[in-house]
């Protein structure tokens, strides 16, 4: 009789988790489709600017000599390293069988996927003559022309594929059982669309027990792509003999930045949807302070390797690096510098060191802080050096277009708009995850 | 005659699988159907599997095809180095990596797919996941009887029986 009463509690919780979780699916508030249409408003924006861009010329952009890159490549590195916000780091505590991680896994790898859509598009946009962008793919053709297989650019295309395709089914995977779960209580298009996607899973042993081996090696497959991508991203920087860019310790650089800025994406993500979600009793204050706590590390990281990195350009003295240097440091980008320190470090110091000061309203305010911060680095890396080549002669500014801005703010609305669709269609925490962790 | 079981824990089921298997029934007879992964203790219904195998096989494949390609079309269709050496393990060693990464990607996901039974007609169809709890399906061509009876003894909650289609 008591194991009777015990089971019936043990469903009676499951229920609860399921309908909790299941929830959002269901209807839409005002203030959903109000987000829905005003992020569709500035993504359609980005994309008329995109389009002017393609009917004009590249020159309608504010990159030209001797920048040549500018908001798109500065865009492409950071969505770029937002994305390893989620396969990393839910790689990372599912290798390490982090109990706390499981409400967290999948609202971080949907940021992984997003990022990389919208990153991913813009060495696209960049391009100009953007209907020529399959001339990076290796394919017989009646020129015998191939791509240079010594250009970063043709590791960036081989290294984001790989990275874009293991987070897709990174996230599909663990999807499938509660897929199946959604298929028995949808009906219509809905209900077909979920049998389809759930290929069939019963849920028998054999399922759980290859699901269980494929996530284990995947997350190991991911874990080293994920580094080689952010450093793939580097060597696009650090294979010229550029001043500030030839640098041996770029690629980890990189990689720390862009854990360091996943992170804060992921707190921010989850405190949005916990806040808009009602989401309270699974997102808990536990998980924020574990995440606050990562960020705080990242932060001393990022800063070790920003101070090493100033440090040996200064110490050096090379004429071309001085002067990239000098004018990072207290010329006409020492603003943008100090603002970067003061967002990536004294801040997040202050706000994750102190542990009375750590909330989950800190915590949001540090990562909004990170953001800013790792978007002028990003800016930081890119401009100086190139406004700056080693010939004073050469020296030239930048100034971004309305065409530049716009599609900067299309892709956060885009990331917006992609993530507001995705927590309609699919449960936002693993439903069986949860369940199998109480 | 397909047998399934409705048990309320893993110690439940895991007592009937020893009880089959020592009246004589395989372990691929046998299958748990479950909402939430049921962690066994080792030697109870393990599976073997392949997958590792497959997706350390696919990335070799992968690399060396990606690599050999490479190397090929380097020195078939050589482009102007400006004196930088033709082929380069350095530079071909990124691509090849991220590749090589990819061909074990997918052959992981393959062997997912192949080891889980999934997109596959099924021999016996699944019974309807229980919301908690467990189903034991076994495949019984002995005494149907003797095996219901076993379950119930090992605290089964429900037995159904039902022909093989």
């Amino acid at each position: 009789m008591e194991a009777a009463v015990e089971f019936s509690g043990e469903q009676t919780t499951e229920n609860n988790v399921r309908r909790d979780l299941l929830r959002p699916l269901t209807g839409a508030s005002g203030q959903y489709l109000t987000a829905v249409v005003l992020c569709s408003a500035v993504v359609i924006w980005a994309l008329v600017a995109w389009g002017y861009q393609i009917h004009y010329g590249i020159g309608v952009a504010g990159i030209n000599r001797p920048v040549f890159w500018g908001f798109y490549i500065i865009n492409f590195v950071f969505w770029i390293g937002i994305s390893h916000a989620g396969t990393l780091i839910s790689a990372i505590l599912r290798l390490t069988d982090a109990g706390w991680r499981k409400p967290v896994t999948r609202a971080a790898e949907a940021i992984t996927v997003f990022c990389l859509m919208i990153g991913g598009m813009f060495p696209l946009i960049h391009l100009g003559r953007v209907w020529l962008f399959y001339w990076l793919i290796p394919y017989p053709n009646d020129r015998l022309l191939w791509p240079n297989f010594r250009s970063p650019l043709v590791w960036d295309m081989t290294a984001i594929f790989t990275y874009m395709t293991g987070s897709v089914l990174f996230l599909y995977l663990p999807l499938i059982p509660d897929l199946a779960m959604m298929a028995k209580r949808s009906q219509g298009v809905r209900g077909f669309l979920y049998r389809k996607l759930s290929l069939g899973w019963t849920g028998s042993d054999r399922q759980w027990h290859a699901m269980e081996r494929a996530m284990k090696l995947m997350a190991g497959m991911i874990l080293a792509v994920a580094v080689s991508v952010h450093s793939v991203v580097a060597f696009d920087f650090s294979m010229s003999v550029a001043p500030m860019w030839h640098s041996t310790i770029f690629a980890p650089y990189f990689v720390a930045g862009a854990i360091f800025s996943g992170i804060a994406a992921l707190v921010l993500v989850m405190a949005a949807l916990r806040h808009f979600l009602h989401l309270q009793h699974y997102l808990r204050p536990l998980h924020f302070d574990n995440l606050g706590k990562l960020l705080l590390l990242m932060s001393l990281i990022w800063m070790y390797f920003t101070f090493a990195e100033h440090l040996t350009v200064w110490y050096g003295n090379n004429p071309a690096e001085i002067n990239v240097f000098n004018v990072r440091e207290h010329g006409v980008f020492a603003s943008a510098l100090w603002c970067m320190v003061t967002c990536n470090f004294i801040i997040p110091f202050i706000l994750l060191g102190v542990r009375k000061l750590r909330t989950i309203t800190t915590i949001c305010l540090a990562s909004v802080s990170v953001l800013v911060g790792m978007w002028l680095e990003r800016f930081l890396i890119v401009v100086p050096t190139l406004s700056h080549p080693p010939l004073a002669s050469g020296w030239g500014a930048y100034t971004p277009t309305w065409v530049e801005w716009s599609i900067t703010a299309g892709t956060f609305a885009a990331m917006a708009l992609l993530y507001l669709l995705f927590v309609k269609a699919f449960p936002i925490i693993a439903i069986w995850e949860y369940e199998d962790d109480h | 005659m397909i047998i399934n079981a409705a048990f309320r824990n893993v110690e439940q089921v895991s007592g009937a699988i020893a009880l089959l298997r020592q009246y004589g029934t395989n372990a691929n007879q046998m299958e748990i159907f479950s909402s939430k992964p049921v962690e066994l203790k080792p030697g109870v219904l393990d599976r073997t599997s392949k997958m590792s195998l497959i997706a350390v096989l696919a990335a070799i494949f992968v690399g060396s095809l990606v690599t050999t390609f490479i190397y090929y079309t380097q020195r078939d269709y050589p482009l102007v180095t400006g004196g930088m050496p033709l082929t380069s393990g350095w530079a071909t060693g990124v691509v090849t990596f991220e590749l090589t990464m990819a061909g074990a990607i997918l052959g992981t996901v393959f062997m997912f797919i192949w080891e889980s039974g999934l997109m596959k007609k099924s021999r016996c169809p699944a019974p309807d996941l229980p919301e908690s709890g467990m189903i034991l399906q076994i495949e019984c061509d002995a005494d149907v009887d003797t095996v219901v009876n076993m379950l119930q003894g090992c605290g089964a909650m429900d037995v159904d029986t039902l022909e093989k289609s």
